[in-house]
């Protein structure tokens, strides 16, 4: 059986949906589970979910699991708070290298819609020591010691057959998933999601969260400035004629 | 005190293209601020004649590196090897795919800390390096420090910073660096199919003089269509922002924001785009905005130099007359 290691990252809804509260699955994993449950219907994979979150994080897990997870490992410690992508990949690694560290492959989404740093994907491949594919548009097969995945980029596609043990960043991305069904869901809600705390993994304290961030958001700022701008009035007709004029200059 | 070492990692491969040049002449600018000296570090096959360019825009030192594969593994081990024996205080990388990875594989490797997509890099004597980049979920930029970090690393956005010819004749040393290591790209693969993407779109978005924006606001493929007609009558790219994009209506490397392109126009008309911050961020420096939408309040008419309060699709039935 093959192993797969999904790493699954909780988003604002409202930025897919304005009108949403909570937190979702970010679509670029998203993606990555659907993909996986239809592969699993053919194939003898196995997947497991690692996700870093708080308790609102708990109706994506429900969600992941009902999908197609077999397994979840819900990091959850408020020390892991406010980690950036250097603490994330070192919680990451910690969890992958403990419980799970005959995986075949790990995927993740290509970046979070909230953060869209698109950086976790490469650090946590060079932490676990894996090769590294970035750019994954698809993922067609997994055999017994290769899977075969599409490539794109703006130049060209490519079909790729790569050896295990090795780490995907997917570019594509779902907003809906059409294969979870109720029941699945019913029985996913049920079911008992290990969490798991920073003494439990055995990471230090200063290897996640704030303190082991290596950067920091000091402040805000504004750097979008006010101008004075002039109004345009009268009928539709007069203010096309306004911009047309403008543009023959 | 040791002069602060700040790096450019060039990955042009094989010539000095204008990203390079506006990262290095960032770079200048921040070795007068904080008594740097500017290193270009070039990892490539590239003549002695195009190193030279690197000066041209203020490099103190290129640190070269003769390579025939543009593999970020490769390329990884080379820059540790160069990074392990000189040091960096900074470190700035494009960020095109390829520096991308290679930036977030060396920030994993030695633990330092990494901002992404940078709008702006300044020094403070408090602070030290600060990297603003939008903050996605605010009308805000985030400044962002490094700490408990060896050195600071950050990816740039394209067109965030001018490229910039210096006056001054400048001494330009040219350091040949001998790695050791191997040049083999790990074949953990092979390639089934490949097959070229034909460029549906070969419009040169960084030199467009004239750029129409496409929003949320634009509600069907009619009043879309009839944008593009007229961007085509006056010579005009049509970009979208990230949810035009997200939706399929234009392909990703036109859009503009935060994460997707910035851009810096003569003219720039923007048709129903509300302007959250993501957009806005990639607009910032067009030299006029003309801003179109129905709604009177909608922050994009906080940095438009012409306000039109119409709807879009009303306008642009009279617009494309």
């Amino acid at each position: 059986m093959i192993k797969i290691v999904v790493c699954l990252k909780m988003v604002p809804g409202k930025l897919i949906n304005a009108e949403a509260g909570g937190l979702i699955i970010n679509p670029y994993d998203l993606f990555v589970l659907e993909k996986l449950a239809e592969l699993k219907k053919s194939s003898d994979i196995s997947v497991i979910g690692i996700c870093m979150g708080g308790e609102s994080a708990r109706d994506g897990l429900i969600r992941s699991k009902a999908l197609v997870c077999d397994d979840i490992y819900w990091l959850n410690d408020i020390k892991f708070a406010q980690a950036d992508t250097i603490a994330t990949t070192k919680t990451l690694t910690a969890a992958i290298k403990k419980y799970i560290p005959d995986a075949d492959a790990v995927i993740c989404g290509g970046h979070a819609i909230d953060g869209e740093t698109g950086q976790v994907p490469a650090e946590l491949s060079e932490k676990l020591g894996i090769t590294y594919f970035s750019s994954v548009a698809d993922i067609e097969s997994f055999g017994n010691d290769s899977a075969v995945i599409v490539r794109r980029d703006e130049r060209q596609e490519m079909t790729v057959r790569c050896r295990y043990p090795f780490l995907l960043s997917v570019d594509s991305f779902l907003t809906y998933a059409s294969n979870l069904n109720v029941i699945a869901l019913k029985r996913a809600q049920k079911w008992e999601y290990k969490i798991i705390s920073a003494e439990e993994l055995g990471i230090a304290s200063t290897d996640c969260g704030a303190s082991g961030s290596k950067t920091k958001v000091i402040n805000s700022v504004n750097i979008i400035y006010k101008k004075e701008s002039i109004e345009i009035g009268g009928s539709i007709k007069e203010k096309a004629d306004h911009v047309k004029k403008l543009l023959q200059q | 005190m040791d002069k602060r070492k700040i790096w450019v990692v060039c990955d042009a491969f094989d010539h000095v293209d204008s990203f390079t040049g506006q990262l290095i002449s960032k770079a200048y600018q921040l070795s007068k601020e904080s008594n740097g000296s500017v290193q270009a570090v070039f990892i490539g096959n590239a003549s002695d004649d195009e190193l030279k360019r690197c000066a041209l825009y203020g490099a103190d030192e290129v640190v070269y590196q003769q390579c025939e594969t543009k593999d970020e593994k490769v390329w990884l081990d080379i820059l540790s090897d160069i990074y392990s024996s000189i040091g960096a205080d900074i470190i700035m990388f494009t960020n095109t795919d390829f520096s991308k990875t290679l930036s977030s594989l060396f920030a994993s490797r030695f633990e330092v800390g990494l901002t992404a997509d940078c709008i702006d890099i300044c020094f403070e004597e408090e602070n030290g390096f600060v990297f603003e980049r939008a903050a996605m979920s605010d009308s805000v930029q985030a400044r962002i420090i490094c700490i408990n970090s060896q050195c600071c690393t950050c990816t740039v956005k394209k067109n965030a910073f001018v490229e910039t010819e210096i006056n001054a004749q400048k001494e330009l040393n040219i350091r040949k660096w001998e790695y050791t290591g191997s040049f083999i790209a790990d074949p953990a693969y092979e390639i089934i199919n490949s097959v070229k993407r034909v460029c549906e779109n070969n419009t040169d978005l960084d030199n467009a003089k004239i750029v129409f924006g496409v929003g949320r606001g634009v509600k069907d493929g009619e009043t879309f269509d009839m944008i593009c007609q007229a961007g085509k009558k006056y010579n005009a790219v049509v970009v979208g922002t990230k949810c035009v994009v997200d939706d399929g209506l234009l392909p990703k490397k036109l859009q503009v924001g935060q994460s997707g392109c910035s851009i810096a126009p003569d003219l720039y008309i923007a048709f129903g785009i509300s302007g959250a911050n993501q957009h806005l961020v990639g607009i910032r420096n067009s030299r006029q905005i003309i801003a179109v939408n129905n709604n009177e309040n909608a922050p994009i008419f906080n940095i438009a130099d012409v306000k039109i309060v119409a709807d879009v699709k009303e306008f642009m039935k009279e617009f494309a007359e």
